[in-house]
């Protein structure tokens, strides 16, 4: 599945409807430097106007986000893909401030419900938000197996409490 | 639905791929910048219309729905539709796939790399970005 092979002309990838693309930036002319627009020139060709001069009958929109272009589109070494800030210059990934402070506050206050029961809505997300923690920090997949179980019970009887070992966990 | 004849759909690994590649790119260049850039489709889901045969076909039923018995008919991909995700890779995947390294895109001459949108994210001479889209949208920053 993975191709790390890497070249001066970059390398891109796409998850739905989110492109994003590495280039390096060399000296001279770069190839880089066209490649940084490869992309916005292949959403182009895909909306190209079948008919010329207003002619189609469904009038359609830009393909790309154009607002969204504006704001992330310019060449930056650190950037916010997928939910995490990659910075290039330190070869470092790290969640966005605002989003380690209110998942650091959701778990703090689960620590400090102990013993109340936590409902299955609450469980569920601070997995999702653990397991995409543990995309990146893969051992902290190896602390996640009794909060899935408490999912499936919290699932069964509409609401479970954390036993000590889970808390632990999630303290880790 | 029949699961097995949708593409496969890979955007699960997207993430480590992306993370794969890049650091193959400072393995390889090592005094270089590399430079992330960004881009979305717009409305993408909605972006895909059903012949009327699959809207037909993919169309949901209610009973009593406000005292109606209703066919709720959807004309474009929906967002939770489980075909949807591997119907779109096909289109994203064909994008991305046409601007990687090995695309004859990527081998232009700059002179025949006229992209109207490109002065978006590359500020000219003057520092000014203003461009015009080939649907006439005049853009200014």
């Amino acid at each position: 599945m993975i191709d790390p092979d890497a070249d001066e002309f970059g390398t891109a990838d796409v998850f739905l409807d989110d492109i994003f693309s590495a280039i390096p930036q060399l000296d001279g002319h770069s190839p880089g430097d066209r490649g940084a627009q490869a992309a916005l020139l292949a959403l182009d060709v895909l909306g190209q106007p079948l008919l010329l001069n207003g002619g189609e009958s469904l009038p359609r929109d830009e393909v790309l986000a154009i607002n969204k272009a504006i704001a992330e589109g310019t060449p930056a070494e650190r950037l916010i893909v997928l939910g995490w800030i990659f910075d290039t210059r330190r070869l470092l990934i790290s969640l966005p401030t605002e989003k380690f402070t209110a998942w650091t506050a959701n778990i703090n206050n689960l620590l400090v419900s102990k013993g109340r029961r936590v409902k299955l809505r609450t469980l569920e997300t601070m997995v999702g938000r653990l397991q995409h923690v543990a995309n990146i920090m893969v051992q902290g997949n190896h602390f996640l197996g009794r909060f899935r179980s408490a999912v499936l019970r919290a699932d069964k009887f509409k609401g479970t409490c954390l036993s000590s070992k889970e808390m632990k966990d999630l303290v880790l | 639905m029949i699961g097995d004849e949708l593409t496969p759909c890979r955007y699960g690994f997207a993430l480590l791929r992306f993370l794969h590649k890049i650091a193959a790119m400072r393995a390889i260049y090592p005094a270089a910048r590399i430079l992330l850039s960004k881009f979305d489709f717009k409305s993408a889901y909605r972006r895909v219309h059903f012949r009327a045969e699959l809207a037909l076909q993919s169309c949901i039923t209610t009973k009593g729905l406000g005292g109606l018995d209703l066919a709720l008919v959807s004309l474009r991909t929906t967002f939770g539709g489980s075909p949807c995700p591997s119907i779109f890779s096909e289109i994203s995947e064909t994008v991305t796939r046409s601007h990687e390294r090995h695309h004859p895109l990527f081998r232009l001459r700059p002179s025949f790399f006229s992209e109207p949108l490109q002065s978006l994210t590359w500020p000219g001479q003057g520092g000014t970005r203003q461009c015009t889209t080939r649907r006439g949208l005049l853009l200014n920053d």
